[in-house]
């Protein structure tokens, strides 16, 4: 009887001091300049097993397969699991957004044959400001720092945020993809998946966020000093 | 005592940086496939605190044994949320320090786990009082 009164008040107390976080976080995120919303984006669970039956599954199997090959494409990966989660948008969109998931990857030989920029190329082609940047690192790398103007279009959240990059960047539109480093290769994974979708301009910058960093060219995000 | 301290000390530490920038803690546990989208943002906003205050409680051996426990289920939840990620091929930023640049993996995974073990002895033998009502029976 007492060791379950002890485990009764353990548990009340933890319950408080959690009510006391819940509390001391959503006053702090409303004083802090740095704050989020609460309210998430709405968002439509979709379960895939259908949509593949309705496809056929050769090529979603290619897509599983790819994806263990590549492990940081977990936006990809979402597809091996059973759901996809895609912001609320039209019906048919949304088939349409599935079925270019288990569409063939395109092939390597188009990657190659983007055009790669170096540190000069790309800081002209920001100056001249007829290219968007896009930034293919995780998103919470974008959102500490990240080339000015640029748009997030994380290798890892792909399918989330593609719908919002639908809305602001057409297919006509020049792209600069660039990632952490020469040597990392998400601006890669996430110029072939806008390759599958259409966009034809895209230039890779290969010396990436380092090297822009390093040069002092224009940045911004919450953690760059103002 | 020692552990107590250290154990606090650890967590207040892993708060710091998710707590003035809850955007980009947020964005890092989206990465995490076991934490449903529409709590990411309330995750992102109250954990740091809970960590803050359990670190802090564990320090000044305030609640000892409820704090404990509290610390104890978030790093059950970290691990089972790096095992699911690493169990779908799945490598991203871990998260766990703010001022940290690793990815998840079997280290952070052992470590957490360590952890973990190291809060049992507080959750076990540690009191629950506040400091001012001790030697009032509580």
């Amino acid at each position: 009887m007492e060791r379950l009164a002890t485990i009764l008040k353990t548990a009340g107390i933890s319950a408080v001091i959690a009510s006391l976080a819940f509390t001391a976080g959503m006053l702090f995120n409303i004083a802090n300049p740095y704050g989020i919303s609460i309210k998430p984006a709405p968002a439509k669970i979709i379960t895939i097993v259908k949509t593949v039956e309705k496809n056929g599954s050769a090529g979603f199997k290619s897509r599983a397969g790819d994806c263990a090959a590549k492990p940081v494409a977990a936006g990809i990966a979402e597809s091996a699991g059973s759901t996809v989660t895609i912001p609320a948008s039209g019906e048919a969109e949304t088939l349409a957004e599935l079925s270019r998931q288990i569409a063939p990857i395109p092939p390597a030989e188009k990657l190659k044959e983007l055009p790669r920029l170096s540190l000069e190329k790309a800081k002209q082609y920001f100056d001249s400001g007829r290219y968007r940047f896009v930034d293919a690192r995780p998103q919470y790398k974008y959102i500490e720092a990240h080339i000015k103007g640029a748009e997030t279009l994380s290798a890892s959240l792909f399918v989330k945020q593609f719908p919002g990059f639908k809305g602001k960047a057409s297919p006509e539109e020049e792209l600069v993809i660039y990632c952490s480093s020469p040597d990392c290769k998400l601006s890669e994974i996430v110029a072939g998946e806008l390759l599958d979708r259409g966009y034809k301009k895209i230039n890779l910058f290969e010396g990436g966020w380092a090297a822009w960093e390093a040069n002092n060219y224009p940045v911004e995000g919450v953690k760059v000093k103002r | 005592m020692v552990l107590r301290i250290l154990m606090g000390a650890v967590f207040v530490a892993a708060s710091y940086d998710k707590l003035l920038y809850p955007a980009v803690f947020a964005a890092k546990a989206a990465e995490y496939k076991i934490i449903p989208e529409l709590l990411l943002p309330l995750v992102a906003v109250v954990l740091p605190w809970l960590e803050l205050i359990c670190g802090l409680l564990l320090m000044l051996d305030i609640f000892t044994r409820s704090t404990a426990l509290i610390l104890i289920a978030v790093l059950a939840g970290y691990i089972a949320g790096m095992g699911y990620d690493l169990s779908l091929g799945l490598v991203h930023d871990c998260g766990c320090f703010g001022f940290l640049e690793e990815s998840i993996g079997a280290v952070t995974i052992i470590r957490d786990l360590v952890f973990l073990l190291l809060l049992l002895p507080p959750l076990v033998f540690g009191g629950n009082n506040f400091p001012f009502f001790r030697g009032k029976g509580n």
